[in-house]
């Protein structure tokens, strides 16, 4: 009989991963994907853990400028909460932006960069942040970017069998903004064809220290260098600037690919729409006179 | 071994053994008989099987039964009280937002959960609401006037 | 002249079941489980085209109480899914399983147990060992490969409707234009999935409980490979979760209630949505090419059609639909010579068959998205031309069908386009160098029955009026959901003044009802209702001479009262005392074939505005026109055109069932398959124009399946006129749109 345990706090999970040795494990975040991947198919021999009752993977808090998000946290209460939107405003556009309400109620930011989806929406927002992963196993504690924690194989991430995703680190910046979005084959309740996430510093209309992170391309979230640089150019020439770097950022993460010239066409909306986003928040921050940090 | 849960389905609180692969789906249709949770997909894309969780909408059919362990699941059959419908299923019937009745269950749920949040949502706000909820039969439009009754029903009562 | 003002009629009476459908009462199929039944589970075929090898079930049947029969078990006789009555001779090449699997998903063999747990993990304890053969995908080779597919090695089964002098209106003409337009094959994604019950009776009968549409055809379809007497096959439809033409054709029901009737114990089939969408039907994929020949003023002079249809894995009705789209071309404009030639071929694919609308929404979209871009290339105002050309009242159908009856097409296209701003609209704009917003327009026809087709149509009805005034119409009525039972209680409650609170309106009991032609043919508000009309008005006559034998005075009918010397009578008390003292009942029977088959029209109109970077297309407003000669239930039509509209737009934009070069389905589940969502469904305008067809019950005629058949002609249409583009290939996805624009730009 498959073994089912939810463990009540990290250090219960800690002695249970031990208790189980080699089997194999599934750790169950919000369940969505676990569910219908496994349907009926999960054998006798293995461990079930339902990640869902241990509080230190929960809560959302700033805590000495940085917002702490626990892995376990959902989509919901990730994008309704003001401290995400005001401090890590890529995250809650790309939490707010996937699925459907009764998927973002299940859908959790750790189950989320875990299975490494290459369309996956919160990895690419929480790459362009600079956030820190916390992962927990029974050696202890250790800090990764999401980029590590994805790897170079879509639809893997690096975690050892035994680690988890703890919780998610994101650098509070003043004079920052961020924005990310997707481009669906709809309006809503669609994976994204081609999602991005840019973050950078602000000075008038001028941007700086900027991280643009692309998904899709192979991965859920791939920097890109060129399209950074020229996020600092002129106001009159940065947009069509960019869009070139992304279109070149594309023939080299997936040349050939028959949905190249597609792809290239949609990352030259999301160039327009997400410096149309940066644009509008500055001015925002700007006019009510508080710096925006994220 | 089975893991014993305890759950508040509807407002009573009711035990159940359950299995790691056990659907929440399931779990409501055939061990406490509440045939209204509509399988129409298996996947989580249709949002037939919509069940509130603690006041929020989700997939019973992407939801392991064991994690329903120690939360409280709303089911149209728990919307009745002393045989009255609720609000939003007479807007339903009034607004004729019912043809072949299969979404009608999810779509109800849905919408409890948009107004016990939201409960004066725009149309635009209910679109998104109900999102994840498809139609075959509607095109929706009789649903969301539905939800918007509803809404400004439940607002004058409570003025 | 005056609409007359009705109690029931046009009213929007709550349909019967809302209640309890709103309290997740009202049960389907797979909510009542049935005791003692063996719950079934199909072994489906993986490949695309394959025969069987060898296929070992001794480590299934270890499961305590599984049962198995494969295709060995199973008898041989063919048949078709899509005939609905004995004789009617559609060509059989399907059997209930099958060791030459044919599609993705095809039966092999059926595997039953106590619970669908145990069945489903001894499904997966079953050997299949199998010989892949090419799979069969592609239209143009299909008929070359047919023999590898198929035994009967038949090609293709063609058909034409000509009529006319061909040859001389393309001589004759000053203008020539022709356009290839494809449809896409679609899921109809009804909500609930299909399912069947059957259960052994005593007396040898064998019980057959489906949502279906055409419940005797189901009864003939069992009856011809059980080699039953159809009067020991009952089948009755059970609430219906949706179908939109997916339950009109057999699917599991013969293997269903072959297996009952073998093991002598109930079997209950259920299917999930995969199983659904990979194995059931679909509707037909179509490529077309269209040719008008057009004078210098504009008009119409000739059509020629070549028109190649998808049926795939097995024939289904698919032929037939090829051919209706073939008789509706008549139908909507003025075409003195047609040569349509059409060909339907079967692939290593879903099968095809009845999909709402039937052939029309393939034909007019081909039609429609042509006569724009014919418009658009040659200068012609598409409105002045489509005026020019479109059928008046009481035209004649020039292929043979029914007269059309009481058209009001032209006033559908001239009200709509005065409502929706046409002339304003109709210039596209650009935003921002990327959003382009444009509008369009398409017209429509649909039929109401089989009169004056190959096939029969008539409805046999009772109406009892009983001894409390309260009225029972049994009839075999097939409730889809779009509220037909209610809409008939209302015919009922019209004429014989009772209270639609007390009429009960029967559905299909093939035990206990009687015959009608079944839910298709967009039959059911024109014939059926006017059968329920007629037996109403028989009833409540039958109802005043036996009351008038019983006072021995004269007694009427009027108005929903029954009248003696003016003076009212209580129509219950008098039922009564009639029983009592004439000893007879009050019933009548009515059986109705009707005598004209007139066309319903449409036009609908849209505005989109595409996104020429992101291929994404928001669509802003829409209007639909339609000659409906009169709502019976207004918000119930209402009900029907949002619906159809939503199809439509799906059908246009995003919806398609992609098959790989192996025959793979790649869109297994609604994460591929994508239906237009709330937040992607645009708000409808409706004006219905009720001038009251004869012959239908109070001027009533279809609206069900005719409401999806201009919308996607008039999506593409809107898209082509804002990017000033051609596109013709259904269904325009994001990726289409973005590489059409890039080639514009070449």
């Amino acid at each position: 009989m498959t073994a089912l345990f939810a463990p009540k706090s990290v250090n219960e999970f800690s002695a249970l991963l031990v208790e189980c040795g080699e089997r194999k494990k599934h750790f169950v975040a919000g369940g969505t994907d676990w569910l219908i991947k496994t349907r009926g198919n999960i054998s006798d021999e293995a461990a079930v853990f339902d990640m869902s009752k241990m509080p230190e993977l929960r809560g959302i808090e700033i805590i000495d400028s940085s917002l702490r998000l626990g892995a376990m946290e959902t989509m919901t209460s990730i994008h309704s909460n003001m401290a995400v939107m005001l401090n890590a405003t890529a995250l809650s556009d790309a939490a707010s932006s996937m699925g459907s309400v009764q998927i973002r109620n299940r859908a959790t930011v750790g189950g989320n960069l875990a299975n490494a989806s290459p369309a996956a929406d919160t990895p690419c927002a929480l790459a362009a942040l600079g956030a820190s992963v916390i992962v927990f196993s029974i050696s202890g504690r250790k800090v990764l970017s999401i980029e590590e924690v994805l790897g170079s194989c879509p639809n893997t991430n690096t975690l050892l069998p035994n680690e988890i995703i703890m919780e998610f680190c994101v650098p509070v910046r003043k004079g920052y903004v961020s924005a990310f979005k997707k481009i669906g084959s709809r309006s809503e309740v669609s994976i994204a064809r081609v999602n991005m996430a840019v973050s950078a510093k602000y000075e008038g209309e001028t941007f700086s220290d900027a991280r643009v992170f692309v998904g899709t391309l192979g991965s859920a979230a791939k920097r890109c260098l060129g399209a950074e640089n020229t996020l600092a150019l002129d106001p009159s020439l940065r947009e069509q600037s960019f869009k070139e770097a992304l279109c070149e950022f594309a023939e080299q993460m997936i040349p050939g690919r028959s949905t190249l010239s597609y792809k290239k066409s949609v990352l030259k909306a999301l160039a327009e729409d997400l410096l149309g986003m940066l644009e509008e928040r500055v001015r925002v921050s700007e006019k009510s006179g508080e710096e925006s940090h994220g | 071994m089975d893991l014993k849960i305890e759950l508040m389905i509807n407002g009573k609180i009711r035990v159940a053994e359950v299995k790691a692969s056990d659907r929440l789906i399931d779990t409501l249709r055939e061990i406490f008989g509440l045939v209204s949770v509509k399988e129409g997909c298996g996947a989580g894309e249709c949002g037939a099987c919509t069940v509130l969780m603690d006041g929020e909408a989700v997939c019973s059919c992407a939801v392991p039964t064991f994690q329903a362990d120690g939360h409280d699941i709303l089911t149209v059959e728990g919307l009745e009280e002393n045989g009255e419908l609720d609000v939003i299923q007479q807007s339903f019937i009034d607004c004729d937002a019912v043809q072949c009745g299969f979404c009608t269950p999810g779509m109800i749920m849905s919408a409890k959960a948009l107004l016990l949040k939201n409960p004066s949502p725009s149309r635009e706000e209910i679109r998104t609401a109900l999102a994840g909820n498809i139609c075959r039969c509607t095109g929706y439009t009789q649903i969301i006037d539905a939800v918007e009754t509803a809404a400004k029903r439940i607002g004058r009562c409570h003025r | 002249m005056d609409k007359k003002s009705y109690n029931y009629i046009g009213k929007n009476i709550i349909r019967c079941d809302a209640v309890d459908k709103v309290q997740g009462r009202f049960l389907y199929l797979l909510d009542e489980p049935f005791p003692n039944a063996l719950f079934g589970v199909i072994l489906m075929s993986p490949h695309a085209n394959a025969t069987v090898k060898s296929i070992d079930v001794s480590e299934a049947i270890k499961i305590e109480g599984v049962e198995i029969f494969t295709y060995f078990d199973a008898p041989s006789i063919k048949y078709n899914s899509g005939e609905w009555f004995p004789g009617q001779g559609d060509f059989p090449d399907e059997t209930i399983l099958t060791g030459h699997p044919r599609h993705v998903g095809d039966r092999i063999a059926l595997v039953m147990a106590e619970t669908e747990e145990k069945a489903r993990k001894a499904r997966d304890l079953v050997r299949v060992e199998y010989k892949i053969m090419p799979a069969v995908v592609s239209l143009d080779t299909a008929g070359e490969m047919a023999g590898i597919l198929h035994e009967d090695g038949q090609k293709s089964f063609d058909g034409s409707v000509c009529y006319g002098d061909i040859e001389n209106a393309f001589s004759q003409a000053t203008y020539i234009e022709s356009d290839t337009v494809t449809t896409p094959k679609v899921h109809h994604a009804a909500m609930e999935t299909h399912s069947v019950l059957a259960i052994p009776r005593p007396g040898d009968v064998i019980e057959v409980r489906t949502p279906c549409q055409i419940t005797f055809g189901v009864q003939h379809s069992v009856a011809q490979v059980l080699k039953l007497p159809l009067s020991k096959i009952r089948v009755i439809k059970t609430n219906m979760g949706g179908t939109f033409g997916g339950k009109q054709e057999v699917v599991f029901e013969v293997l269903c209630a072959w297996a009952a009737n073998k093991l002598k114990r109930p079997v209950f089939i259920n299917t999930t949505r995969e199983e659904t969408i990979i194995s059931t039907r679909t509707r037909a994929a179509t490529k077309g090419r269209v040719e008008t020949a057009i004078d210098t003023q504009g008009v119409i002079l000739g059509r020629r059609f070549d028109i190649t249809v998808d049926a795939g894995a097995y024939l289904t009705g698919t032929k037939k639909v090829m051919m209706a789209m073939g008789k509706k071309v008549s139908r909507l404009y003025r075409i003195p010579a047609l040569d349509y030639r059409g060909r339907t071929l079967r692939t290593s694919t879903t099968p095809a068959g009845a999909c709402r609308g039937y052939g029309s929404p393939q034909i007019h979209t081909i039609t429609e998205i042509h006569t724009d871009l014919l418009c658009s290339r040659l200068g012609f105002d598409p409105l002045e031309f489509r005026i020019k050309n479109l059928l008046n009242e009481f035209e004649e159908d020039l292929s043979g069908g029914a007269n059309i009856g009481k058209a009001r097409v032209i006033k559908c296209l001239k009200k709509g386009s005065e409502a929706f701003g046409w002339e304003k609209s109709k210039t596209p704009k650009v935003s921002r160098g990327r959003f382009f917003t444009g509008s369009g327009f398409a017209c429509c026809t649909h039929g109401n029955g089989y009169y004056k087709t190959k096939y029969h149509d008539f409805s046999n009805m009772s109406l009892r009026i009983l001894e409390d005034g309260s009225a029972i119409l049994r009839a075999s009525i097939q409730e889809l959901g779009s509220g037909a039972t209610t809409a008939l209680a209302q015919i009922v409650a019209e004429v014989t003044g009772i209270d639609v609170s007390k009429i009960t309106v029967t559905e299909t009991d093939t035990q206990f009802t009687s015959y009608d032609s079944g839910c298709q043919a967009s039959r059911v508000i024109y014939v059926c209702g006017e059968c329920a009309r007629l037996v109403s008005e028989a009833a409540v006559k039958m109802l005043s001479q036996e009351a008038s034998k019983l006072l021995d005075k004269p007694v009427r009918f009027s108005e929903g009262s029954l009248i003696c010397e003016g003076k009212i009578l209580e129509i219950g008390e008098t039922v009564r005392e009639i029983m009592e003292k004439r000893r007879v009942s009050i019933e009548a029977h009515y059986e109705h074939r009707p005598v004209m088959n007139p066309a319903s029209f449409g036009a609908h109109f849209t505005e989109v505005t595409v996104d020429k970077l992101t291929g994404l297309v928001k669509i802003n407003r829409y209007l639909a026109v339609h000659d409906i000669g009169q709502a019976i239930n207004e918000s119930f039509v209402r009900g029907q055109i949002f619906g159809g509209v939503q199809m439509g737009i799906g059908m246009a934009l995003c919806e398609e069932l992609p098959f790989d070069s192996n025959g793979m389905p790649k869109a297994r589940n609604f994460d591929k398959y994508h239906l237009i969502n709330a937040p992607d469904m645009p708000d409808t305008e409706i004006i219905l124009i009720e001038d009251s067809e004869p012959g239908g019950p109070f001027g009533a005629k279809s609206i069900g399946e005719i409401s999806t058949v201009p919308v996607s002609a008039a999506i593409v249409n809107a898209v082509n006129r804002a990017l000033g583009s051609s596109l013709t290939d259904l269904p325009l996805t994001p990726a289409k749109i973005v590489q059409a624009v890039a080639e514009q730009k070449e």
